[in-house]
């Protein structure tokens, strides 16, 4: 035999020798349910994560909005900043428009490579072949960006709001995953509000209490109760706080600013590799954000809290428990007490403090308003004066008149009295808003610290008080999050 | 004399219901004093409603647990009052091993507790009544 033959009997012996590894497949779903609720943070995050799956070589798929390439319909919503505003058509606006109506401009998205649109029953169609067509050695990864509705009598009905304002509720997208092979892993990232009740999806169905012959896991921005941050107008990658931010920034080493994390920080195990339980510890260690994040073995310990437990705080966990460490962390970095009445006083404190800048943008946005009554009519004597007509003058109206006729209305408002005075306010409203949301995360790491305490200790309670089922669920789920991106 | 014993036993069954409501008192207050206050914490900022449910629903679970213990204490009563000194002294030794090792749980040494201080009012209970 020749030496050439030898070499390839040897190659196709190493190759066919080898475990298969399981290949990971990502599907990202993204964008708004209309055009005023797509933003221009959510098309940030999906081209975030097409990138980074490209240069890590991962099969991806991608449904956005109206899924049509060749298209200039408007589908992002975003947040112009001052020195790009057109300014004829913002004067106008402010007196005229609604909130950031003066702010706010749309455009096209520029995504490329978009499979399909996220319209529930075309989505649905395109899942299901998709799916269908998996072998049982690849893994599914599905993250979605975008919103969340709520049912409040019964979170178990809670939806994703897809484009054409259609809803895919939790039972609707179990059924779809079971399309996918049996023995595939399927894990998911669900960044929208209210997605907490998806770790339902571990089951067989939302309501059972037996676990998926499927391999299933996840990692959820919220609670089932909770708004979650990620759909901002602002697109200043800088100033993002959500939960796609920090756990994909762990998982693939670097932040969306390309910073590198050093791996001591993400690597708990040691092993080289970054799991998806890893990049989820360490955003809920790092993450300044209104986000109380949580993955679904953490449900599935909440959930399985038996009545001789509850409340039963004052025990001690070990000191290598994951979450213990994490809210030692979380609790140092922003100076909180550990535990107990000290953090709950706390939390009092930062909620007094958000009444009272809700309080206050209330009254900001009263004076607002009646600004703008004073200014429309102030306006009503000024059109006379310029010929142009009352009826005419609403927020749609621009784009009907002419241009010349437009400046003249831009022009007459800023000659009014108060026009400076209602952009003042205007902007102070904006100020108020980022003052909000800066308490709204100082209080979520105070309820961090809170949640992370009970999971330390029922983590610990587990090991002893579990039945051999209980650990056996808790294995496979354990067994999915600790999976890494192939 | 009929319903003297039919009142009895429906006091030895409420005071068997009553048994983790009871024992419940003493974890929420040692939560509050000593741990991370979860229950404050529930009450203060979560859903008064889910927070009902969820002692319901813990009380339905523990029932069992309160009944078989509510006999055994009162089959224990019928022999000497060392007995009941042994039992008391297993609830408080029980209630302390909740805060060192092995940190057992608070609630079932609460129980014994309320299950032997219950038992002996009940006990007193039958002696004056005329049955």
């Amino acid at each position: 035999m020749s030496p050439r033959l030898w070499h390839t009997l040897g190659v196709i012996t190493l190759l066919v020798s080898l475990p298969a590894l399981a290949e990971t497949r990502v599907w990202l779903i993204g964008g708004g349910n209309t055009l005023e609720n797509s933003q221009g943070q959510i098309e940030e995050n999906v081209r975030w994560l097409q990138d980074i799956f490209t240069e890590r070589g991962i099969t991806t798929r991608t449904y956005f909005t109206d899924g049509r390439t060749e298209d200039e319909t408007p589908d992002i919503i975003y947040f112009e900043p001052p020195g790009e505003r057109n300014p004829v058509l913002e004067p106008i606006l402010r007196v005229h428009g609604q909130g950031l109506a003066y702010a706010q401009a749309t455009r096209r998205n520029s995504l490329t490579q978009v499979s399909g649109t996220t319209e529930k029953p075309l989505l649905v169609e395109s899942l299901k072949q998709d799916f269908a067509q998996l072998s049982p050695e690849e893994s599914v990864l599905l993250v979605y960006n975008g919103h969340g509705g709520i049912d409040p009598n019964d979170t178990l009905n809670n939806d994703l709001m897809l484009w054409g304002d259609t809803r895919l509720d939790i039972s609707e997208l179990s059924s779809l995953l079971n399309h996918a092979p049996a023995r595939s892993e399927v894990r998911f990232v669900l960044t929208q509000c209210f997605s907490g009740s998806f770790s339902a999806l571990i089951y067989e169905q939302p309501r059972s209490d037996t676990l998926a012959e499927q391999p299933r896991c996840g990692f959820l921005a919220e609670s089932d109760r909770r708004e979650a941050e990620g759909c901002d107008l602002d697109t200043n990658q800088a100033e993002f706080r959500d939960y796609t931010t920090y756990f994909f920034a762990a998982l693939h080493g670097r932040t969306r600013l390309g910073e590198p994390i050093p791996k001591e920080e993400i690597d708990l195990d040691g092993s080289g590799d970054i799991s998806f339980y890893e990049a989820h510890i360490y955003t809920l260690k790092n993450a300044y954000s209104s986000d109380l994040s949580r993955s679904t073995s953490e449900a599935y310990l909440e959930d399985w809290e038996p009545w001789y437990l509850r409340w039963n705080s004052f025990g001690k966990s070990p000191s290598d428990n994951d979450y213990r460490q994490a809210r030692q962390a979380v609790a140092e970095r922003h100076d909180l007490p550990s535990a107990g009445r000290a953090l709950l006083s706390m939390k009092r404190e930062r909620l007094s403090e958000r009444s009272a800048l809700a309080r206050e943008r209330r009254e900001l946005t009263e004076r607002i308003r009646k600004h703008q009554s004073a200014l429309r009519a102030q306006l009503e004597q000024a059109i006379d004066a310029h010929g142009l007509s009352a009826e005419t003058l609403t927020a749609d109206a621009p784009t009907n008149m002419e241009a010349d006729r437009i400046e003249q209305w831009s022009e007459a408002i800023q000659a009014t009295q108060d026009y400076d005075e209602l952009v003042r306010l205007q902007d102070a409203v904006a100020r108020v808003d980022d003052k909000l949301l800066s308490a709204q995360r100082d209080q979520t790491q105070i309820e961090k610290v809170q949640r992370l305490s009970r999971l330390s200790r029922l983590t610990a309670y587990f090991d002893r008080y579990a039945t051999a089922e209980a650990q056996g669920d808790m294995a496979r789920l354990l067994s999915c999050e600790h999976g890494t991106l192939q | 004399m009929w319903t003297m014993r039919i009142l009895l036993a429906g006091a030895s069954l409420l005071m068997a219901v009553s048994l983790y409501p009871l024992a419940l008192v003493l974890v929420l207050l040692a939560d509050s004093l000593w741990g991370n206050a979860e229950f404050l914490h529930q009450v203060a900022f979560g859903s008064l409603r889910e927070l009902l449910v969820q002692i319901a629903s813990d009380w339905w679970a523990a029932l069992p647990y309160g009944l078989v213990l509510w006999a055994v204490i009162r089959l224990f009563n019928r022999f000497s009052q060392k007995t009941v000194i042994g039992l008391s002294i297993a609830s408080l030794l029980l209630i302390l091993l909740a805060f060192f090792p092995p940190y057992l749980p608070l609630i079932f040494g609460a129980l014994l507790l309320w299950a032997t201080l219950l038992s002996l009012g009940f006990s007193q209970l039958v002696r004056k009544a005329p049955v």
